[in-house]
């Protein structure tokens, strides 16, 4: 266990270096410079670059993006004036996330909801509406069930606020849109696993010894069924960062999602590169932590070493 | 009790039936080719065959709807701002004006090309790199996991969006941000199944007749990995499709005043208040095209599986 653990670690922290060499080449790459101004005297845009480290070699640079990086710098926004990318961060962080856990949240209560309910009712028309649900999740971006919810229930019919973040009636809309994919993905794979486990042999057992369905479901099924949810929790933290991005910007909730795009419309490259360096340690991170989650939970997975836990 | 035997026994009840193995072995239905019988069984499954007539009629409007109207996709009208759907304009107008049912077909030619381009490009990096893995094994195929292995757990669309920030906006640069690191996880299941394929029994018994490695993989290996690829691309097609619009969507793909079904959602997005039409429509589009891309694809992987046969 441990040895599969430090080799996780391992690749996490090269694919960590890798995204932000990456960035910092990019930075490098980008068209336009920061000091481009006609008022500039040759004087004092030397005197600029000088202070930000411009004048030095570049790997000299890169050694400094390094350790600022490593200290949580991530520089100025072009934009606003006097504005730590970090601040920003910092300051927006806990909407995004507050947005994320809800619609994980909602997303797994409901998506394993339907999953079991459409494996209990095999053949039945209940079931067919789970699949349908699954399967419009799937298919539906969020950008557009974030843009219909908003129209139907905040403009038209009026139940919830339109916008903003601010009591619990606010969070309703976005947390439902963000939810749609990840609740179809939940109640597919909660799906195909119940129905997997109904065939085994300890739950024939459980019905032969007289349980009743509900105990033999809650107890033996559905206990059993659930560990493969977590091997999709990795893509559903990247899929629910992706979907913050836009329904951030259609509810206008002040997170990080819609800094980023703010930062893309206005081209603040320090604000996307520093909020994308932020973005890719997140789920490498949470992908590093899913993959260890998954080795603990799950006794029949064989680890990288070849043998069984 | 008396046994009631035949009046009569004729001798020529003893003869033995003639065994004609000829007779024996004939078919007695039509041999159908692996291909033949997916066809069978994908126009059996009614909503996989009313899928695929929706993607046909998609891609067919795509490649003539904008000829069928007298206005140009990017033409602007200051007399008919933010009409609805009427005889002229059969999908409305934009707030500039701009004729909805051209744009919208417009969009659907830059959306599919680029989805069906970008699947079709990482499938074939991926069986190309997958199969060799593989196929090869050894070193070669330690030091290309090694590479996956780092490059999978850098975020994908993270990696789309960096790409698309420094290159020029345009359908080859999207494209090239999808494929950059899309085609590793087509890579990872070509190699799997190559794998598995390796170690049977008809590919040894090719190898000790003395076919080349060359004839091995062309004729025997990828024949028998094609329902699999196929299937992944159908399903990377959708996929591919909504990173497309997504990345419109936050203003980093598709540029106006081309067209493309996330810049329609996102313009119809910010004016349903006087419009709302204007997101209903690329909503509609996209949406029954996603279902269609993700139901013919289920319904290919069942037509494809040869457990199922």
């Amino acid at each position: 266990m441990a040895r599969y653990i430090l080799k996780r670690l391992l690749i996490s922290v090269i694919t960590v270096w890798l995204l932000v060499t990456v960035v910092f080449i990019l930075v490098r790459l980008l068209p336009g410079d920061p000091f481009s101004s006609d008022k500039l005297t040759p004087d004092i845009r030397a005197n600029l670059e000088a202070y930000y480290g411009f004048d030095q070699p570049l790997h000299l640079q890169y050694l400094r993006y390094i350790g600022n990086l490593l200290r949580g710098d991530l520089g100025f926004s072009i934009k606003y004036q006097n504005m730590p990318v970090g601040k920003v961060i910092a300051d927006s962080f806990p909407y995004s996330a507050d947005l994320g856990i809800r619609t994980i949240l909602f997303a797994s209560l409901v998506g394993i909801g339907l999953g079991v309910v459409a494996a209990l009712n095999r053949g039945r028309p209940l079931e067919y509406l789970c699949i349908f649900i699954a399967i419009a999740g799937i298919s539906l971006p969020d950008f557009i069930t974030g843009s219909l919810l908003q129209y139907f229930f905040g403009l038209k019919l009026g139940w919830f606020p339109v916008a903003l973040w601010r009591s619990f009636r606010h969070t309703v809309l976005p947390t439902l849109a963000l939810s749609f994919y990840t609740l179809a993905l939940v109640s597919r794979i909660m799906r195909t696993s119940m129905l997997e486990v109904t065939g085994q042999d300890y739950v024939r057992t459980a019905r032969a010894k007289g349980l009743p369905t509900f105990k033999i479901v809650w107890r033996h099924q559905i206990r059993n069924a659930i560990l493969p949810v977590v091997t999709v929790l990795g893509p559903i933290t990247a899929a629910i960062l992706t979907g913050t991005f836009v329904i951030e910007s259609i509810y206008a909730i002040p997170g990080m999602g819609k800094f980023y795009v703010l930062g893309v419309q206005n081209l603040d490259y320090t604000i996307i590169l520093g909020l994308t360096a932020f973005y890719g340690i997140f789920l490498i991170a949470a992908n590093f932590i899913v993959d260890i989650l998954y080795g603990l939970i799950d006794p029949r997975i064989t680890l990288a070493d070849g043998r069984r836990r | 009790m008396t046994l009631h035997a035949p009046e009569t026994l004729s001798p020529e009840l003893f003869e033995p039936a003639v065994a004609d193995a000829d007779a024996r072995e004939a078919l007695c239905r039509p041999s159908l080719t692996f291909w033949q019988d997916a066809w069978q069984k994908l126009r059996k499954n009614r909503v996989a065959t009313a899928s695929m007539i929706a993607i046909i009629c998609c891609a067919l409007l795509a490649a003539v709807g904008p000829a069928l109207v007298p206005y140009s996709y990017s033409a602007t009208d200051a007399s008919c701002i933010d009409m609805p759907p009427d005889r002229n304009h059969w999908f409305g107008t934009d707030s500039l004006g701009r004729d909805l049912w051209a744009r919208t077909w417009m969009g659907a030619r830059a959306s599919l090309l680029i989805g069906f381009a970008a699947a079709l490009i990482n499938s074939c990096i991926g069986v190309v790199i997958g199969g060799l893995a593989g196929y090869v094994g050894g070193k070669t195929d330690m030091i290309l996991m090694r590479i996956i292995d780092v490059l999978y757990a850098i975020p994908y669309m993270i990696v789309a969006i960096l790409l698309m920030v420094v290159l020029k906006p345009g359908m080859q640069s999207i494209v090239l941000a999808m494929v950059i690191i899309g085609w590793i996880k087509s890579a990872r299941l070509v190699r799997g199944q190559v794998l598995a394929l390796k170690n049977q029994e008809y590919v040894l018994a090719a190898r000790k007749l003395g076919a080349s490695d060359f004839r091995i993989v062309f004729r025997h290996m990828i024949p028998n990995t094609l329902g699999l690829i196929i299937t992944d691309l159908t399903m990377a097609v959708p996929y591919a499709i909504f990173t497309e619009a997504f990345l419109s969507y936050i203003g980093l793909g598709i540029q106006p005043p081309q067209s493309s079904w996330g810049l329609l959602a996102r313009y119809g997005a910010q004016n349903f208040r006087v419009a709302p039409f204007q997101l209903f429509i690329p909503a509609v589009v996209i949406s029954i095209t996603m279902l269609s891309l993700n139901l013919f694809g289920d319904g290919l992987r069942d037509a494809l599986d040869p457990k199922l046969r």
